[in-house]
């Protein structure tokens, strides 16, 4: 590989759980140097948190930390002690850009909020991301990402009208906030780069949930509409839904958007009298009749398995995909073309596998350099290669406990 | 000066990559958006201002392209292909999502266009890439959802499966479009060209599938969806996540284990400050207590008591409470709630932003993110159909008002 994109670009990385190290993952995967730091009784939440690798609970088992921090230097320093806060004070006048992501008020009780850290490093690129944002009335409520997608109204769109809402499941509002703060941090990046001046992201997630529901909040401010769950129903398109498939807990997803593609549908079910039955003539016929439209269907997707289903609809026009479980993904063609999933090995776990993002960059591509660290992976090289300590010192820190 | 102040970024995008231009837009980036005459068909996505099906009506539309200009080009035709060129000439970034292959017929793929702009970023966002065995298939929202597996894994367990009930999968595609633009963006101040940026939708998505992923790389084991009842892990206890409420519903958890005991214990003090009777849970020495040796049966009957609480308050009474304590217990709010809670009003995220077309001002949310020093604003609402042609056309390139009107007479503009 050649050189890669953010090559010399250094990251203090003070950020856990998911959204921070998700947007720092996107620039150490590009090439940046991201010193991620840890202590032992402060690690990643994330390095606590199912599923672990054989289902066996460790630290460096923890399978979303090691998804969401490929390519990143890990190291132990003990931000409790005043010491350990004069070395991150010493990391953070290296780094280019200061990622923070507990709650407000904690990297100020380290000396490291941005007013500070701007005091003696003006043009530092720092990024602040945490549930409901730096100020407010509710800023200082502590939460998770699936908690916070009800606060953010997806919960509730999320499930079947007479039952109760389940959400999608996950940290809904984690996977759109990171995307939206890694391109305002590279647009900080560039800015510098062109400029010299520094700058500071506060974001809100609660704030990037409500923007992806933008258009429905302008719908109910401007005309009182309601926004519920409705199953996997489309307002007008019918068949749309999520149809059985052969096998154990196996499903396709088929959306029929037009009247061609009803008609391409009923062809490839074999049975294009449908076509000229009268309870289906048009979208709106079919969302009358839908129980009956949603049998037909069924019948037919059960004879096959998804993929089947999915390759026969697609080949006829019509828009059909594999409601992909996890295995599913591993085994998905179309992203083993791309080569979505990149093997790694990892210091204690072994090989596993990281993820690509989503976009391929046809002259400088990159994709997951190596495994998440173990706890304290990279002291050695970043206490001796970056902050320049000798061996001496660095065996003095580990006996005060402040490298651990 | 706004972070992304000296580009500019052509946008042909339709209703799949309207984030991408968005966010750059909002930076400071110059977009302008190329629409065919008469405009571009994302325009009738729903839903509509006041419910009126109209191309100028659209609030997804004007959700996601404002901070963007407007002009019209018939890029089938020869003449239009010329213009284009000439705005092309003046670009740093095109972003589309047309259908693989569909630029190239008009010879305007990525290698015509690398010859003739070598410094050009090209983003191309489509369901699934550019090439590969499903370079060639449709999607919609269900499908870009269901193939990036988020749908798999959420629902009831005696269900199919669901999906969020409103369009989100293009949001991703055009979020994590603007991610890898910003990466071509950098890497070209350094070497001074452009590439082509390959954007698969449904790969955008895998992210939020991110457990259901590595459970299967790490364990073997296929994830399931577990609805408003959720486990700690493959075969563990399970709680309740969704709980009804006097008016609705809210989230509490236990999924978190240990770093969960101190709240637990803030919400089970204010259960007995109001009086009511909290069974074991007051006896329960949160300092030691480990979650994960509960059985299922005593798991249940001991965090009975929070149901009863929550069952007899409102979800407004429950969060006042739950702020004013730091506890991690939120409402499952509506649209509607959103609308009127205190910390996004107090953040200013909502803003009136004028549209002098209908003679009215619109609520948006408008400064998703706070960057400082140049905060996000809505400069200029999404364009009308053609709006900037003029600007464009006349004030930039030059071209007099005969030749305009010529232009339109062929149906160019």
């Amino acid at each position: 590989m050649g050189k890669l994109v953010l090559e010399g670009v250094k990251i203090a990385d003070f950020a856990w759980v998911g959204v921070g190290p998700l947007t720092s993952q996107y620039l150490a995967d590009y090439g940046a140097t991201v010193v991620k730091v840890e202590w032992p009784g402060r690690p990643d939440t994330l390095r606590n948190t199912s599923p672990f690798k054989d289902n066996m609970a460790d630290l460096d088992r923890g399978g979303l930390f090691n998804d969401f921090n490929s390519s990143k230097h890990g190291i132990t320093l003990n931000m409790a002690l005043p010491r350990g806060r004069e070395i991150a004070r010493e990391l953070v006048q290296w780094a280019d850009i200061v990622t923070d992501s507990f709650t407000p008020g904690v990297m100020e009780r380290f000396g490291l909020d941005y007013a500070t850290v701007k005091e003696f490093r003006p043009d530092i690129v720092y990024f602040s991301t945490c549930m409901m944002g730096q100020t407010g009335p509710s800023s200082h409520l502590p939460g998770f990402g699936n908690l916070l997608s009800a606060l953010a109204g997806w919960v509730h769109l999320t499930g079947w009208p007479d039952r109760e809402p389940v959400g999608p499941a996950g940290a809904w509002t984690d996977y759109m906030s990171h995307k939206v703060l890694a391109t305002a941090l590279l647009a900080a990046l560039s800015h510098r780069r062109r400029t010299g001046e520094g700058a500071y992201i506060d974001q809100s997630q609660f704030e990037v949930g409500a923007f992806f529901a933008a258009p429905m909040l302008m719908d109910t401010a401007t005309s009182g509409t309601r926004y519920d769950r409705m199953g996997n129903q489309a307002t007008s398109a019918s068949p749309h839904g999520v149809y059985p498939c052969r096998g154990d807990d196996r499903w396709c997803a088929i959306a029929v958007l037009t009247e061609d593609e009803w008609r391409s549908l009923c062809r490839a079910m074999g049975d294009p009298e449908l076509v000229s039955d009268p309870r289906f003539a048009s979208a709106a016929d079919r969302k009358r009749n839908e129980p009956a439209v949603d049998a037909i269907v069924s019948a037919w997707t059960s004879r096959h398995t998804a993929e089947q289903v999915m390759t026969t609809l697609q080949a006829a026009g019509v828009r059909a995909g594999v409601v992909e479980s996890g295995r599913d993904l591993h085994e998905d063609p179309q992203l083993a073309h791309r080569k979505h999933f990149v093997e790694v090995e990892h210091s204690t776990i072994g090989r596993y596998h990281c993820r690509n993002f989503g976009f391929r960059l046809s002259r400088t591509p990159s994709e997951p350099r190596w495994a998440a660290p173990s706890l304290g992976e990279h002291n050695l090289y970043v206490y001796h290669e970056i902050l320049g300590y000798s061996d001496d010192e660095i065996v003095k820190l580990m006996d005060e406990g402040v490298i651990s | 000066m706004q972070l992304l102040e000296p580009y500019r970024v052509l946008d042909l995008t339709d209703a799949k990559g309207f984030l991408c231009g968005k966010l750059l837009g909002d930076l400071g980036a110059d977009v302008v958006k190329i629409e065919p005459p008469g405009g571009e068909p994302s325009r009738r996505f729903p839903p509509y201002y006041l419910g009126e099906p109209h191309p100028e009506r659209s609030l997804y539309w004007w959700a996601y392209n404002s901070n963007k200009r407007g002009i019209t080009l018939n890029l089938e035709s020869e003449r239009g292909r010329a213009l284009f060129h000439r705005i092309l000439a003046k670009a740093d970034v095109l972003v589309e999502s047309f259908d693989p292959g569909h630029l190239s017929r008009l010879r305007l793929g990525y290698p015509e266009l690398r010859r003739r702009y070598p410094g050009l970023i090209v983003v191309s966002i489509t369901p699934f890439g550019q090439t590969g065995p499903y370079a060639g298939f449709k999607t919609s929202d269900l499908i870009s959802m269901a193939t990036g597996g988020i749908v798999y894994v959420s629902g009831d367990p005696d269900r199919p499966p669901v999906r969020v009930s409103q369009p989100q999968a293009y949001l991703h595609g055009g979020a994590e479009a603007a991610v890898g633009t910003m990466m071509a963006i950098l890497e070209r101040e350094s070497s001074g060209e452009g590439q082509h940026v390959d954007v698969s939708i449904q790969e955008s998505l895998v992210s939020t599938a991110v457990s259901s992923v590595v459970t299967w790389d790490i364990t073997g084991g296929v994830q399931s969806r577990q609805g408003a009842i959720r486990s700690r892990g493959e075969g563990r206890v399970t709680y309740r996540l969704v709980w009804p409420c006097k008016d609705g519903y809210v989230v509490f958890t236990r999924l978190y284990g240990p770093g969960m005991n101190a709240a637990t214990a803030d919400l089970v003090s204010w259960l007995e400050a109001e009086g009511v009777d909290v069974g074991d849970l007051g006896v329960v020495d949160w300092d030691t207590f480990d979650i994960d040796r509960l059985s299922q049966e005593r798991a249940d009957a001991l965090f009975e008591p929070l149901g009863g609480f929550f069952a007899r308050r409102t979800k407004a009474e429950l969060f006042d409470g739950a702020v004013a304590r730091r506890i991690p217990l939120y409402p499952v709010n509506t649209m509607e709630d959103l609308l009127v809670d205190r910390q996004l009003q107090a953040r200013g995220l909502f803003q009136q932003i004028e549209h002098p077309e209908l003679g009215e001002s619109i609520l948006y949310p408008v400064e998703h993110l706070k960057v400082h020093p140049e905060p996000i604003e809505i400069r200029r609402r999404a364009p009308l159909i053609g709006e900037h042609n003029l600007e464009l056309y006349q004030g930039e390139l030059s071209l007099s008002l005969d030749e305009l009107r010529d232009l339109e007479a062929e149906g160019v503009i």
